[in-house]
């Protein structure tokens, strides 16, 4: 009877947490920026999986743990010793068998979404397209639009190719099919596009959280990242990697636009001559009253100390007029 | 609540006793008795602690608003690369290097470590390490500005070109620091290889000294790795090699791995010292043995192996190839097990047995329950898409903030509460532990809850200024900030007046069960008049057998009243 | 637990005879650690000496052509040789032999 009753609670509080994880995880898209990326779907898929089965965990533990803390206190004149309970076998083998299948499991599902992104990164030097969408059988976990949004990109029109550039602290943005230069990111939406990261100096991370993937950038060294943006919309580039003096203040904005707004863009970049851009690391280095002896910058409380100076501000075809301000 | 109905026992004092208030001016000299070394790490890093603790209350001002309006950006990146090295380098390790010098020869029934003047000299090495860093606070050009990774090119870029930059003062700081952790750890292995007391097998060791011994290997192995690569950074940066350096060739990548192949084991370094002390500390305070003892000692060593082949995980976003971002995946992930059965074990500890939430139990209990939390964020960020996304994200910041703060920090605190009236004699104030308690455990929730959707969002971390979008979360993060500030205070306040005035207890005040609450508090310099023969595994609560088969002090008539507790009320 | 106590009070005395007398155990091992730990830090030379020189074209130091291994070849024999010397020479002072001692030294 008493055996009863805890299974009987034991199962309520199951399905309790259960629901409260499905909830989580139905909640965990809304903590996130747009999803302007096919990748960025599947992260989030990956994500939502995540938070689901973290949050069972969680609660899995933390109920018994409070329900202890609750009702297995000693009472206040209470001297004596609890049961000597040392362990238990077979409690043991559950909970370390469990873990290893759940973590080997959420391995797979990692390897199987990174699979799908196939953004490249550093050092792949096999480019098969997409290969692991020939599986139409297969039943996926998640729903497989994102998949489809990358193939019909890879399909219907070929990889545009936009190499970057990261120094310290600016972007710059070639397209090398055009020949022309900017300091803010233009993209063709359901275009697949393959940017090639490249550091002047040091470090840099190139990092777009609206398309949920980041990269270092490594001097010396060429690094290929494909992605697919699907919604049109301005976002934000930030460098992700500390690279100084300036680094926070190394961002810019994204603009990802129908593929006539992008081929307009395109054109009317092409039609200017190149000009000095405005660089927000090397305008507050400019406004520091002892340049190179100290300060960056006036107006703050706390003054500094000598850093780096700032590379000049670069010199492109396309600059947005004033200085970026971010998107919502 | 705490039951300290002993009276206080008058012992005629042949020696010594190290831990008393009136023997303070012990703690200024080179002493070679552990117990003396132990406090002097814990005092000398707690003041390191309020050093790193000010400057992050700095950082939290500044990030209220948005602009860096407060202090110059390059006071806030020094800011930050000084408050992590201080933390880690200056206050985490140090201080668990502090309890295990204390507790570990207590609990093994030694006289004292193996080398006592390693052992001082160790120490002294800390607060030359720690002073040397701070003072590149005072050399043109500043402290270093790199991050407490020191990752080139950045920290080869010398704006001053003075051949005495802050990072120099870094690297030397941080070598010193990491030579006297290597002679902590050998000092640690042997005495814990060689002079446990007679009886006292491998599965009578208290967990704790288990998981020191894990800790420790891990530097054996693993701080080597970070002392060549700092030696090689500083050869870079002051000789003109070119190891590191891309602009002659070098490649900056391959000191990420010998930096991470340390200091992620070093993570473990800190927090498995804190594993042990939740292990000995529920126990005590739920009148319950440690559940599945064995399977958690040998899980210490566990993590010690698998933790040796991870590092990767903190540079899946560099330039790293798909198959060794997957196969650091998995190992990541595989860390978890034997983390998820120390939860587990601790879980059914106290279940069913008759808890009292003393302060060092809440402590423990808060530290348990921030590391269930942050071992889940540790899975999200083992897996490689989900880390492309968050990696170098607030996301990361406030993953690792709560373990540092609220399992180490924690777990930490826990410690120096329980074994406070072994080292002093004396209890502390209970209603003060439960307002310093309150104060962190909320302190923490409010900083570093916020940071996880600030990470999501997209906010980098180690920026002096970020957009507005992120502002509402910084200013919650900020407050809570503030409170663990604050919740430092009624701490210093409670152990310098226990210390000074508290309560005289006697010598095992928690009824526990262990070697060090067999000897007197403080106990005497060399801990025992008789060494202790260990005839009993640790944890024997609620079975009336002995732990020792000699009594080894006459005054310690309590001990077996608690072994027989039924007569005991 | 009676017998248990027999046992172990028999032989406590050796146990603790050994335990609080064997310093010399415990620095041998002590040692031995410690080597095998710094043995790391010459590991991590290596490599980051191997990876170095494989992946640069040119990993020459600026003004530097070629390696120089004649004079520390040189200075290391003789490095290596002196400790055997010194070895020798202890062993002697260990066995109170001054002459000898002397001869090496
Ligand atoms: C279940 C166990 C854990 C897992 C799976 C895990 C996983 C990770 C991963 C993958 C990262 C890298 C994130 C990134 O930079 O992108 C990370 C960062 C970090 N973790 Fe954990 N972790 C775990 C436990 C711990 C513990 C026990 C500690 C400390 C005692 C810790 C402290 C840190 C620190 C300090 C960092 C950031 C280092 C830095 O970037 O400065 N973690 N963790
Ligand atoms: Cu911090
Ligand atoms: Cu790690």
């Amino acid at each position: 009877m008493k055996k009863l009753r805890a299974i009987l609670i034991m199962s309520i509080y199951a399905i309790l947490v259960a629901l409260a994880s499905l909830w989580m995880a139905k909640q965990s898209y809304s903590w996130f920026p747009p999803e302007a990326s096919a990748e960025s779907k599947l992260t989030d898929d990956l994500f939502s999986l995540f938070t689901g089965l973290g949050t069972f965990i969680y609660l899995g533990v933390i109920g018994p743990f409070i329900y202890s803390l609750i009702f297995h206190r000693a009472s206040k004149y209470d001297r004596s010793d609890a049961p000597p309970i040392e362990g238990n076998t077979w409690l043991e083998v559950i909970w370390t068998a469990t873990p290893l299948v759940l973590v080997l499991t959420l391995s797979f599902v990692s390897y199987r979404t990174y699979e799908k992104m196939s953004i490249r990164g550093p050092m792949e030097l096999v480019h098969l397209h997409v290969p692991q969408m020939i599986e139409p059988a297969y039943a996926e976990p998640f729903d497989s639009t994102p998949q489809q949004d990358i193939q019909k990109a890879v399909e219907t029109e070929p990889i545009e190719q936009i190499d970057v550039t990261a120094r310290q602290w600016a972007w710059v943005f070639h397209y090398p099919e055009n020949d022309i230069t900017s300091t803010e990111l233009h993209l063709p939406v359901d275009r697949r596009v393959r940017f090639t990261l490249r550091s002047q100096d040091v470090l840099h991370g190139f990092y777009i959280p609206a398309f949920r993937v980041s990269q270092y950038v490594v001097p010396n060294e060429d690094i290929n990242l494909e992605l697919t943006p699907v919604r049109t919309g301005t976002y934000r580039l930030r460098d992700s990697m500390y690279s100084g003096t300036y680094f926070a203040a190394n961002q810019t904005d994204v603009v990802v636009q129908s593929p006539n707004d992008y081929q307009q863009w395109l054109a009317a970049a092409s039609a200017q001559t190149p000009g000095s851009a405005f660089n927000q690391a090397a305008y507050e280095y400019s406004q520091s009253s002892e340049p190179g002896s100290g300060n960056t910058k006036d107006k703050v409380a706390v003054r500094g100390w000598a850093t780096i100076p700032p590379a000049p501000p670069p010199v492109v075809n396309y600059a947005p007029k004033h200085e970026p301000d971010s998107p919502a | 609540m705490t039951n300290i109905s002993l009276e206080p026992i008058e012992i005629v004092r042949g020696q010594p006793y190290p831990g008393a208030p009136d023997n303070w001016k012990r703690f200024f000299t080179f002493s070679t008795d552990h117990k003396v070394i132990g406090i002097q790490y814990i005092v000398t890093s707690f003041i390191f602690f309020l050093v790193g603790g000010l400057f992050a209350m700095i950082m939290r001002g500044e990030l209220i608003t948005p602009e860096a309006d407060l202090v110059d950006r390059t006071v806030y990146n020094a800011l930050f690369t000084m408050h992590g090295s201080v933390m880690l380098f200056f206050w985490t390790f140090p201080v668990l290097v502090g309890l295990g010098n204390y507790l570990v020869p207590l609990m093994i029934g030694a006289r004292d470590m193996a080398f006592p003047r390693l052992n001082a000299v160790s120490f002294w090495m800390i607060p030359i390490a720690g002073i040397l860093m701070m003072s590149s606070f005072l050399i043109p050009g500043g402290p270093s500005q790199s991050g407490w990774w020191a990752y080139p090119p950045v920290s080869l870029q010398n704006p001053t070109n003075n051949l005495i930059n802050g990072q120099v003062l870094w690297i030397l700081s941080v070598a010193i620091s990491g030579v006297s952790s290597i002679m902590g750890a050998v000092n640690f292995v042997t005495t814990i290889f060689k002079m446990r007391a007679p009886g006292m097998t491998w599965f009578r060791t208290p967990a704790f000294v288990w998981s020191v011994l894990a800790a420790q290997l891990i530097q054996l192995y693993g701080l080597p790795s970070l002392t060549g690569g700092a030696i090689m950074l500083l050869l870079d940066l002051t000789a003109g090699t070119s190891f590191f350096t891309p602009e002659r060739g070098g490649n900056p990548i391959v000191y990420q791995h010998f930096f991470w192949f340390y200091s992620h084991p070093a993570v473990y370094v800190m927090v498995l010292p804190v594993f042990g002390i939740f292990s000995e500390v529920l126990p005590v305070h739920a009148r319950k043995p440690l559940f599945g003892y064995r399977v958690i000692a040998v899980s210490s060593v566990i993590i010690t192996v698998i933790s040796s082949a991870v590092w990767v995980h903190h540079m899946f976003a560099s330039a790293t190839p798909p198959w060794m971002r997957m196969f650091f995946m998995v190992t990541t992930m595989l860390v978890a097990v034997p983390s998820g059965i120390k939860v587990f074990g601790w879980v059914a500890t106290i279940w069913g047995g008759k808890m009292r939430f003393t302060t060092p139990m809440l402590f423990a209990l808060g530290g348990i329950s921030n590391w269930v939390f942050a071992g889940i964020t540790g899975i999200f960020l083992g897996s490689v898409p989900i880390d492309l996304h968050v990696h170098n994200t607030y996301f990361v910041v406030g993953h690792f903030h709560y373990v540092l703060y609220g399992a180490i920090v924690m777990g930490i605190y826990a410690g120096i509460y329980h074994w406070f009236p072994k080292m002093t004699g004396r209890m502390y104030y209970e209603g003060l532990g439960k307002l310093h308690f309150v104060l962190t455990y909320v302190g923490t929730a409010l900083i570093f809850l916020p940071m996880h959707p600030l990470g999501l969002m997209g906010m980098p971390r180690r920026v002096a200024s970020y957009d507005p979008e992120f502002a509402f979360w910084n200013v919650v993060a900020s407050i809570g900030g503030f409170l663990l500030g604050l919740s430092t205070l009624p701490f210093i306040l409670n152990m310098v007046s226990a210390w000074v005035r508290g309560e005289k207890v006697g010598n095992n005040p928690w009824r526990a069960y262990g070697l060090e609450w067999l000897t007197s508090s403080p106990p005497s310099v060399e801990n025992y008049e008789e060494l202790p023969l260990v005839i009993s595994g640790p944890y024997g609560y609620g079975r009336s057998e002995p732990l020792v088969s000699n009594v080894p002090n006459p005054d310690l008539t309590e001990f077996p009243e608690s072994l027989t507790p039924q007569k005991a009320s | 637990m009676t017998a248990e106590r027999a046992i172990s009070q028999d032989t406590e005395a050796a146990v603790r005879q050994h335990q609080e007398h064997d310093e010399a155990g415990n620095s041998k091992f002590g040692f031995i650690v410690f080597l095998l730990s710094e043995s790391v830090i010459f590991l991590s030379f290596f490599v980051g000496y191997t990876i170095f020189k494989t992946t640069t074209t040119d990993w020459y130091p600026e003004g530097v052509t070629g390696l120089e291994t004649r004079e520390p070849l040189i200075n290391t024999i003789v490095l290596i040789s002196s400790s055997f010397v010194i070895y020798v020479a202890e062993r002697y002072l260990h066995d109170k032999s001054f002459g000898a001692f002397g001869s090496f030294c």
